[in-house]
């Protein structure tokens, strides 16, 4: 994406703020003119008392010269609410966009993107965005009017002074650009620089424990230290160029002020101006240079604000999870079946291939396998996580891409590892699946799982509300967790790992949750320990994305192959 | 702020030099508007051409005078700044690599990264302001009143009326937002950590078909957000038209003045000249309270700089080299431990002996004190009554200690750069051949292989490129190759199916010289050891093997029969 383009986009977003844009460059013009217009005012009454007017006649004059400086505060208060309000409703129509935008993502993109860079996009990209937007914008609309309105009054005066002034003051542009180009490779530098050593930082404090057991603190700081020097070199230099724009455009400006004098001066000894206007003109000199050191200053904020721009616009373009029609199907009894289905997280690396599979509804499948051999990814396609690259996938006889995503989860119901529970009360956690449930049904479904014994503990009880640094241990999130699934009541369950980071008196209690869960539903079980496994109507042994076994525990045993192996492996004695 | 002045200490020179000549630049800038004025009594009115271009030269010598101090200044300024910001990088890493694990425990690794990043980035800048503009504004703001005392005393006086006039107002200002913007912040981080959950909890939010209610959510905050900061807007767009009023009253009762001294009227230029000055007090004033902005961030993250110098960093005078007992690998008698500022003791009345070369399990429940007991061994938390090989782990000088026991870690960290780079961690004397072994005894020498590259493989931060099971078996490599006497594997088998676990345990069966903690939730991983801990709620509550503790020990029993484990040791 382009500069051009980019600005283009975010003047379209801005079209939303018409009024407000309208009024802010009403109040701009006026407030303008009537900063251009109070000088003249001034001369006019310093004139009347060095002419030793009348006190009536000057008074009218005050008057007038109090209503503009009046109206003048009230018309940048006026530009400032507006462009406030401007940039602020921006921001917060862009975070908008992109929290809509987070709906529609494939799991895929949460899966391969880092999630600080994306916190990122929302919090720091939108703000820089917003405040280029509001500085851009006022800056710019005060800059032209300011200008502009210099020019006529300049003109009216004098042709070979205004020229003059003219053109010494774009100068300060010429040189701040200059001053740009030089310094930009030292930025980009210290940028670089900054990266790695924030890189090595978090590495390193990351990972504090592990040097201190052996030993390496020393060799970590000798690190930090040369990746600091190197930081210092390029940042003392970028902040030294970077701090040349405001001397240089006050060398320009002051350079023009004193030309602008000179030849005001010379011009004055032959009579053709009167000294009047040269005090004019050096005041009209400094209003004309004004803006365009503003301008200068605000571009490396306006480059910062399209670079931002340019990270939240390519999130917002990101592809979407493809949509297809909704109410197909109302309730299914869970017959699940695999044809052919090929699948690769890379295209040309396919994990999964030709994978058929017939389960029947309400039967038990459990998966086992190493780490890596698939399991996970077996669910992401069940789930529709992620597309197949071939084959099709059915539930009841339907196949799961002609349903919505919506449909076709509504019938699952998941328990993982890591709980996920929000920041609510009990009872909306509980309710998370089944948004209408009934408080009786939330406590029936507690009860049912076993959450009810420590929920009624809580000081609260079920009105408790859980926030991220919760006082609950892992067994109760899990038996939450649980309850949740209890109350959607879906015909297919999938417990992946739900019990491995638990110590076993909670897994206890978790297991008996969850067996009453699996009743009478179709149910895929992951998990390490066997012992859960063992009960299953069908076990499938994984191995890089492909099925190498099922079959029940007592068959695959006598079968002697991977899973009596791994079975076995449970008991070999290192010493034996 | 105050505790960070002897970090400038080094840039001394820098300080004086930089605003000194600060100082000359705007003093040429004050003067020049007078010259202007003489060029124009003298050379216009008087029609003397040579008195209009000497003094016309002077002026554009004095511009560049100006501007070539005001360079030498912020020369200084960079150089000052960035010296400080570096140094002061340099003195907090350095401290924190010293730090306790006690103190680790109090500041997370994001608060730390976030102190020696932005936080001395807020204070490198305000002493950059400082050299730049701190000594200006002010030297402006006097300069410009002194001169008006000196044209007209009683005028002068009205002007003297606005500056705390327009100072009252930035006061007030800053006192009404900085609130304002505290509550913002703390909406900022809470809009952030719903983001955040939203990011990782994608795929339960989905399954659940939660997104409208997660969007909403982020929405509120979001919105929250906004209304804050609309509350801010409101403010802050008060504050140009306000101090502009001031001192355009200022000028109007100027120019009543003069109005009032009729008919003995005060000089026109000196009227110009009082104008003139008052607007260049505001543009001042202006400035000022940018800098203000940026001094109160420094001071709040000044604050939280010296929270970390503040921490004292331990040293330790332990030296002792020798062992005094062979035989006792570990050992304590009633052992009490206390996290620091905690309520309750994590490890209560323990007493057990290792001897030399034996295997011995550790088993219990989360939050039974297994990892305590660990740490306690390591020595991370000094707790004297911890004995190895006869002394006291407090008594070893580092290196030794480092000799003789080794903990590999629950969490698996591995560091960017080449697996060899990361098996040198263990030891740095280790060879290419003795890696090799390590890692064959870390069932880790197939996957090696198969990824083709040897010990040159690529590892990224955190091993994020390897799966779980590859970090764990890694992490177990580079302790191996450390070759202390004792090693502890805190549940280091967590994350390997159970057929590398039980090859990794055969493996580790051939090193007979070798002292071994294995501490596990797994009954699989630790019933055969010569002799078992049970721990729970930081008791020892049974010690033996597997065949008697499971006829003594209830809640070894218990932790058995749910993981499908008999007293044979076969399901």
């Amino acid at each position: 994406m382009n500069i051009q383009k980019i600005l283009q986009r975010m003047l379209a977003d801005i079209r939303h703020f018409r009024f407000a844009f309208l009024c802010s460059l009403v109040f701009a013009i006026a407030a303008t003119l009537l900063n251009l217009y109070a000088p003249l005012c001034i001369g006019t009454i310093i004139d009347r008392i060095t002419a030793q007017k009348t006190p009536a006649d000057i008074f009218s004059q005050s008057f007038l010269l109090i209503i503009v400086y009046l109206l003048y505060s009230l018309t940048i208060w006026g530009m400032m609410l507006a462009t406030n309000h401007i940039a602020y409703s921006f921001g917060y129509a862009m975070r908008t966009a992109l929290i809509k935008k987070l709906e529609k993502l494939p799991v895929s993109f949460y899966d391969t993107q880092d999630h600080g860079d994306l916190m990122t996009r929302f919090s720091n990209d939108v703000d820089l965005m917003a405040d280029g937007l509001l500085q851009g914008l006022s800056t710019l609309l005060s800059g032209i009017v300011t200008v502009i309105a210099a020019i006529a009054f300049m003109f009216s005066i004098n042709l070979t002074m205004t020229i003059i002034v003219i053109l010494c003051t774009p100068l300060t542009f010429l040189v701040g650009k200059i001053i740009a180009q030089r310094s930009h490779k030292y930025f980009v530098a210290q940028a670089n620089d900054l990266g790695h050593l924030n890189a090595h930082t978090q590495e390193m404090l990351h990972g504090l424990r592990t040097l201190k057991i052996y030993g390496q603190e020393a060799a970590a700081y000798q690190k930090f230290q040369s990746l600091n020097q190197t930081l210092y070199q390029s940042g003392q230099k970028s902040q030294f160029y970077g701090s040349l724009v405001n001397p240089s455009t006050r060398l320009v400006t002051n350079m023009a002020y004193t030309i602008v004098g000179v030849s005001g001066a010379i011009l004055a000894l032959s009579q053709r101006i009167s000294i009047g206007n040269i005090s004019s003109f050096l005041l009209y000199s400094n209003q004309f240079s004004k803006p365009f050191n503003e301008i200068s200053g605000v571009m490396t904020q306006l480059q910062s604000a399209m670079a931002s721009a340019q990270r939240v616009f390519a999130l917002l373009d990101t592809g979407e999870e493809s949509s297809a029609d909704s109410g197909t199907i109302t309730s299914v009894c869970g017959h699940i079946s695999f044809s052919h289905v090929s699948f690769g997280y890379d295209p040309y690396h396919l994990l999964m291939q030709d994978l058929c599979l017939d389960i029947p509804a309400g039967s038990r499948i459990a998966i086992v396998g190493r780490t890596g051999a698939g399991k996970t990814t077996f669910i992401n396609l069940l789930m529709r996580f992620y597309e197949l690259n071939s084959g099709v996938i059915t539930l009841d006889g339907t196949d799961i891409t002609k349903m919505s995503r919506e449909d076709l989860r509504c019938h699952f119901g998941m328990v993982l590892q890591d709980t996920f529970l929000g920041e609510d009360s009990i009872y909306q956690i509980i309710a998370y699946g089944k948004k209408n449930a009934t408080k009786e049904e939330i406590i029936q479904a507690a009860k049912q799982s076993g959450a009810h014994e420590f929920i009624k503990k809580l000081p609260q009880g079920y009105d408790t509300q859980l926030n991220s640094n919760s006082f609950l241990s892992q067994g109760q999130r899990q038996l939450l967790s649980i309850t949740r699934v209890m109350l959607m009541d879906p015909a297919i369950l999938i417990l992946d790992e739900a019990t491995s980071n638990m110590d076993t008196r909670s897994e206890a209690h978790v297991n008996a949750a969850m067996e009453k869960l699996m009743q009478g539903k179709t149910c895929f079980v992951i998990a390490h320990r066997l012992s859960t496994i063992i009960d299953s109507d069908r076990i499938l042994v994984m191995e890089q994305g492909s099925i190498i076994e099922q079959g029940t525990h007592e068959e695959l045993l006598t079968k002697q192959g991977a899973y009596a192996s791994l079975y076995n492996s449970q008991f070999i004695h290192p010493t034996k | 702020m105050k505790k960070l002045l002897p970090y400038l200490k080094p840039y001394k020179k820098q300080c004086l030099i930089g605003p000194l000549c600060k100082w000359i630049e705007a003093l040429l800038e004050l003067i020049l508007p007078t010259i202007m004025a003489f060029m124009i009594d003298q050379g216009v009115l008087k029609q003397d051409r040579s008195i209009v271009f000497t003094y016309g030269i002077l002026m554009i010598f004095m511009v560049f005078i100006g501007f070539c101090f005001s360079l030498i200044c912020q020369y200084q300024a960079s150089i000052a700044s960035q010296g400080f910001g570096t140094d002061m990088r340099n003195h907090l890493f350095e401290r924190i690599m010293r730090f306790s694990f006690e103190d680790l425990d109090r500041f997370s690794p994001a608060t730390l990264l976030n102190r020696i990043g932005n936080d001395v980035n807020q204070v490198q800048l305000a002493v950059a302001m400082l050299i730049r503009l701190a000594i200006r504004a002010p030297f402006i703001v006097i300069g410009s009143v002194f001169m008006a005392m000196i044209l007209d005393m009683e005028l002068a006086l009205i002007l003297l009326a606005a500056i705390p006039l327009i100072v009252l107002t930035l006061y007030l200002y800053s006192r009404i937002t900085t609130p304002y913007y505290q509550i913002y912040q703390e909406k900022f981080d809470r809009f952030l950590n719903i983001l955040e959950q939203n990011l990782n909890g994608v795929r339960v939010i989905r399954a659940f078909l939660s997104q409208a209610v997660e969007s909403k959510r982020l929405d509120e905050a979001s919105m929250d957000l906004q209304v804050q900061m609309t509350r801010i807007s409101r403010i802050s767009a008060l504050l140009n038209p306000i101090t502009a009023l001031i001192i355009n009253a200022t000028i109007i009762l100027l120019l009543a003045a003069g109005i009032l001294s009729l008919p003995d009227a005060i000089p026109a230029g000196t009227l110009i000249a009082f104008i003139n000055y008052a607007t260049q007090i505001l543009l001042a004033l202006v400035a000022t309270s940018n800098l203000i902005v940026i001094f109160s961030k420094a001071s709040a993250s000044a604050r939280r700089i010296n929270e970390l110098l503040a921490v004292e960093v331990m040293t330790t005078n332990a030296q002792a080299h020798e062992k005094t007992d062979a035989q006792h690998a570990l050992s304590c008698s009633h052992l009490q431990f206390t996290y620091p500022h905690a309520a309750h003791p994590s490890l209560i009345d323990i007493s057990f002996t290792i001897h030399k070369n034996e295997t011995i399990g550790v088993i219990g429940g989360t939050g039974s004190g297994k990892s305590t007991l660990a740490a306690v061994m390591m020595n991370f938390y000094p707790c004297a009554e911890m004995k190895l090989f006869g002394r006291s782990v407090a008594e070893y000088d580092a290196t030794i200690l480092q000799r003789l026991i080794t903990l590999i870690p629950q969490k698996n960290e591995l560091f960017s750069g080449t697996l060899k780079e990361n098996l040198l961690y263990g030891n740095p004397l280790a060879s290419e051949a003795e890696m090799w072994e390590a890692l064959r005894q870390a069932q880790a020498e197939d996957f090696i292989t198969v990824k083709g590259d040897g010990l040159a493989l690529r590892i990224e931060a955190g091993g994020k490129n390897l799966s779980g099971g590859q970090r764990q078996r890694l992490c177990i490599a580079r302790g191996l190759l450390r070759q202390s006497d004792i090693i502890i594997f805190d549940d280091s088998f967590s994350a390997l199916d159970f057929e590398t676990d039980a090859k990794l345990r055969q493996a580790l069966g051939e090193h007979h010289d070798m002292t071994k903690v294995i501490i596990s939730q797994r009954v699989a991983t630790i019933w055969n050891s010569d002799r078992i801990l049970v721990m729970d709620q930081g008791h020892i509550v049974g010690e033996g093997t597997h065949q008697e503790l499971f006829d003594s020990c209830v809640v070894y029993r218990e932790i058995c029969l749910s993981q499908n484990i008999a007293k044979e040791g076969i399901a």
